[in-house]
C-alpha cells in the first residue's frame, strides 16, 4: 500500500485551555483523489482544513496530533518552512471568493504573487503564468482581466480566480472549503466541473469540505462524515451513500428534500441540535440525538471500526 | 398569461402585470417586469431562480414593504396601498414575511415572547393577558418552550430563531406568509425541521406561502406550482409535478441539470459566465438569448408565457 498524500492522525484542535473542537480526527487523502469532508456547522470541518494549511485562528491550537504531507511532518514545521510548503504544495479555496481576495490588487497581480513567492521569478514571468492560469480555468477573456479588480468580477468569475491563485504552483493538493456554497446553482455546477476537470488533468488531489451531499456524489471518490468533532464515518462514497451505517449518516441523507423522492413526503427530522464543544457529552455525541440510542452509548465514546473493503463508523451498533 | 386553476376559490394572492423598479434614468434596473401570478388558498407556490433575478424584489413588493412601480398586489382581492398606515396594517393581517436570516430579522434585545408579541402590541390585539395567552399557543405550535420564549434571540439556534419568525409571522392570523429562502441559512438536518413545521402549519390553518428559493430540490419538496424566474421575468409556470416532470424552458432545465448529483437531464445552456462577456441583447429579445443553445432567429423578439400543456405554462418559442 503506497502512502498517503496527505494523513492526519489524532488530531485534536480546541480552544486554549478551553473546550476542543476536533477530537482526535483520523484522515487521509491519497494522490490524485477527492475526499469529501462533510458535516454540519460546528461539526469541525473547516477547523480541520485551517489545521492542515497551519492557519488556524488566534486562540485555537492543535493540542495533539499531527498533519503530514508526502512524509512531511507538517506540524513540526517552523512558520518560515511551512510559507514554503503553503501555496507550493497546498493550496487553499475558500468559501466566500470577495472576502478572501485582496479588494485593492487586481487579479492578476494576486495570482502572480503566488509564483513570485514561491518561484522568485520575474514579474513578466509571473504575469505570464497569471495569464497562463485564468486560461487554464477558463476565465473568459482572461488577457483583459488580469488586469480587472475582485469587485469587477462576478462571484463565479471571483471563484475562478481563487482556483487559478490556488493552482499556479502546481499543489500537490488542493483544500476547498465550500468552494461553491455562495455560488448560484449553475455556477456552482461550472466549478465543480472546472475542479473535476483540473484533478482529472494535472492530478491534483482535493479534499472537499463540504455539507452539500449532492455536491459529494458529483464530485467525490471517498467521503468522511464528522459531527461534533469526531469522524463517525467514513469509506468510497458509493458505500457511505448507499450503505450508510451510522445513524446520523443515515439520518441526513433522508433530512435532504430529494428532489425525486416527491412532493409533501416528510423529511426525517433529527431533533435536538449539536452540542455545543464545552457541553459534550461523555458518550457517543450523537447519543442525544440519536433515535437508535443503548444505555451504554452515553458511557463513552464507541469505538471505531472498519471493514476489510474501508469503511468504518464508530457506532456501538456495529460493535 | 399564465392558466388560471379550473377551481371556484378565489386566490389568496393575484400579482397582476407587477413592475418594481429601482433606480432611475439610465441606471435604472427593472427588476420586476411585469409578473403575473396566483396563489390559491392553502397552496404554496414555489418561486425559484438565481441571484439577481428580482425574487426578492417581488417578495417585498407582495409583502407591501416597498410600493411597486407598475401594476397591482391583491390580497384578498383588492389592492392595499403601501402609503397609508392604515391599509399597511389591514394589509399586514393578510400577508406576513419570514426571511433569509433569523439573525438579523430579530431584534436582539427583545425577548422571544415579546417578539412574537409585538404585532399584537402593535395592532392592539386583546389585552395583556389574552396576548399572553396568545403568544403561549404561538411559541406551543412551532414547537418552542415557555422557556425559550423567555429567552433572547442570541441564546437560540438558527433553527429555533426560525422558529420565532414563524411564531410572529403567524400572530397577526395572516392568509399567506412570504418565505423568502427560510431554510438557506440552515444546516440539512434543522432546514428539515423547519420544511416539516411549515408544511404542518400549513394543514392545520389553511395557510398558503409564496415560498422563495435558489434550490429546486427544496421548492419540489414542498411547492404545489413551481414558478421559474429569470431578470425579472416569470419564464416558466405550471403545476410542481409537471414542472419538474417535464421542464419546458431551457432554463428550467439548466437549473436542474445543475442539482449535483443528479444528471438526469443534459444541460441545454452555455456557460453562466459567459452571460457577463456577451453583448448587451437588444432590450427586445429574449433575455437568454446570450445564454440559450437553441437560440434562434425567432428569439430576437421576446416570447410571452404561452401553454405548453394542462395548467403549465413556459415563454419559450421552443417549448412545444
Amino acid at each position: 500500500m503506497t502512502e498517503p498524500l496527505l494523513a492526519l492522525s489524532s488530531l485534536t484542535l480546541g480552544l486554549r485551555m478551553g473546550a476542543d473542537l476536533v477530537r482526535g480526527l483520523d484522515l487521509h487523502v491519497n494522490r490524485g483523489e477527492v475526499l469529501a469532508v462533510v458535516g454540519e456547522s460546528g461539526c469541525g470541518k473547516s477547523m480541520t482544513a485551517l489545521a492542515v494549511m497551519g492557519l488556524l485562528p488566534d486562540g485555537v491550537t492543535r493540542k495533539s496530533g499531527s498533519v503530514t504531507l508526502d512524509g512531511i511532518a507538517l506540524t513540526s514545521l517552523s512558520a518560515r518552512r511551512l510559507r514554503a510548503i503553503r501555496g507550493k504544495r497546498i493550496a487553499m479555496i475558500f468559501q466566500e471568493p470577495m472576502t478572501s481576495l485582496n479588494p485593492v490588487l487586481t487579479v492578476g497581480e494576486q495570482i502572480a504573487e503566488v509564483v513570485r513567492q514561491h518561484e522568485g521569478v520575474s514579474h513578466r514571468a509571473a504575469r505570464a503564468r497569471a495569464l497562463e492560469m485564468m486560461n487554464r480555468v477558463k476565465l473568459p477573456d482572461a488577457a483583459r482581466r488580469i488586469d480587472a479588480f475582485p469587485h469587477q468580477l462576478s462571484g463565479g468569475q471571483r471563484q475562478r480566480v481563487m482556483i487559478a491563485a490556488a493552482l499556479a504552483c502546481g499543489p500537490d493538493l488542493i483544500i476547498a472549503d465550500e468552494p461553491t456554497t455562495a455560488l448560484d446553482v449553475t455556477i456552482q455546477a461550472e466549478v465543480l466541473r472546472l475542479l473535476d476537470e483540473l484533478r482529472r488533468d494535472h492530478g491534483t488531489a482535493l479534499m472537499l469540505i463540504t455539507h452539500d451531499l449532492g455536491v459529494v456524489e458529483a464530485m467525490a471518490d471517498r467521503v468522511a462524515v464528522l459531527y461534533a468533532g469526531v469522524k463517525i464515518e467514513e469509506g468510497r462514497v458509493e458505500q457511505v451513500l448507499d450503505g450508510p451505517r451510522h445513524p446520523y449518516t443515515r439520518m441526513l441523507m433522508a433530512a435532504r428534500p430529494d428532489a425525486d423522492a416527491g412532493r409533501g413526503k416528510r423529511l426525517v427530522e433529527i431533533a435536538g441540535s449539536v452540542p455545543s464543544p464545552d457541553a459534550m457529552p461523555p458518550g457517543c455525541a450523537f447519543a442525544p440525538r440519536c433515535p437508535q440510542v443503548k444505555p451504554r452509548c452515553h458511557d463513552r465514546p464507541p469505538a471505531w471500526r472498519g471493514t476489510a473493503e474501508g469503511h468504518g463508523c464508530a457506532c456501538v451498533l456495529h460493535d | 398569461m399564465p392558466v388560471c386553476c379550473m377551481t371556484d376559490r378565489a386566490p389568496v394572492l393575484q400579482i397582476s402585470d407587477l413592475v418594481c423598479i429601482h433606480g432611475s434614468g439610465p441606471e435604472a434596473l427593472r427588476a420586476v417586469d411585469g409578473v403575473t401570478l396566483n396563489v390559491l388558498p392553502g397552496q404554496t407556490l414555489g418561486l425559484v431562480g438565481e441571484s439577481g433575478c428580482g425574487k426578492s424584489t417581488l417578495a417585498r413588493a407582495v409583502a407591501g414593504l416597498m410600493e411597486p412601480s407598475s401594476g397591482t398586489v391583491r390580497l384578498d382581492g383588492r389592492v392595499w396601498p403601501v402609503a397609508r398606515l392604515a391599509e399597511r396594517r389591514a394589509r399586514a393581517r393578510q400577508v406576513q414575511m419570514v426571511f433569509q436570516d433569523p439573525f438579523s430579522s430579530l431584534n436582539p434585545r427583545l425577548s422571544v415572547a415579546r417578539i412574537v408579541g409585538e404585532p399584537l402590541m402593535v395592532h392592539g390585539i386583546g389585552d395583556a393577558t389574552a396576548q399572553g395567552k396568545r403568544v403561549a399557543d404561538l411559541l406551543d405550535r412551532v414547537g418552542l418552550t415557555a422557556a425559550q420564549g423567555r429567552r433572547y434571540p442570541h441564546e437560540l439556534s438558527g433553527g429555533q430563531r426560525q422558529r420565532v419568525a414563524i411564531a410572529r409571522a403567524l400572530a397577526l392570523d395572516p392568509r399567506i406568509l412570504v418565505c423568502d429562502e427560510p431554510v438557506s441559512a440552515l444546516d440539512v438536518s434543522i432546514q428539515a425541521q423547519v420544511l416539516n413545521l411549515l408544511s404542518d402549519l400549513q394543514k392545520e390553518l389553511g395557510l398558503a406561502y409564496l415560498f422563495i428559493s435558489h434550490d429546486l430540490s427544496v421548492i419540489r419538496y414542498i411547492a404545489d406550482r413551481i414558478a421559474v424566474m429569470y431578470r425579472g421575468r416569470i419564464v416558466e409556470e405550471g403545476a410542481s409535478d409537471s414542472v419538474w416532470a417535464a421542464p419546458a424552458h431551457p432554463y428550467t432545465r439548466t437549473l436542474i441539470a445543475a442539482i449535483p448529483g443528479q444528471t438526469r437531464i443534459a444541460s441545454t445552456a452555455r456557460t453562466a459566465d459567459a452571460l457577463a462577456d456577451a453583448p448587451a441583447a437588444s432590450a427586445t429579445a429574449c433575455r437568454l438569448i446570450d445564454r440559450c443553445a437553441l437560440a434562434q432567429g425567432p428569439c430576437a423578439q421576446e416570447p410571452a408565457l404561452m401553454p405548453v400543456g394542462d395548467d403549465h405554462s413556459a415563454a419559450c418559442w421552443f417549448s412545444r
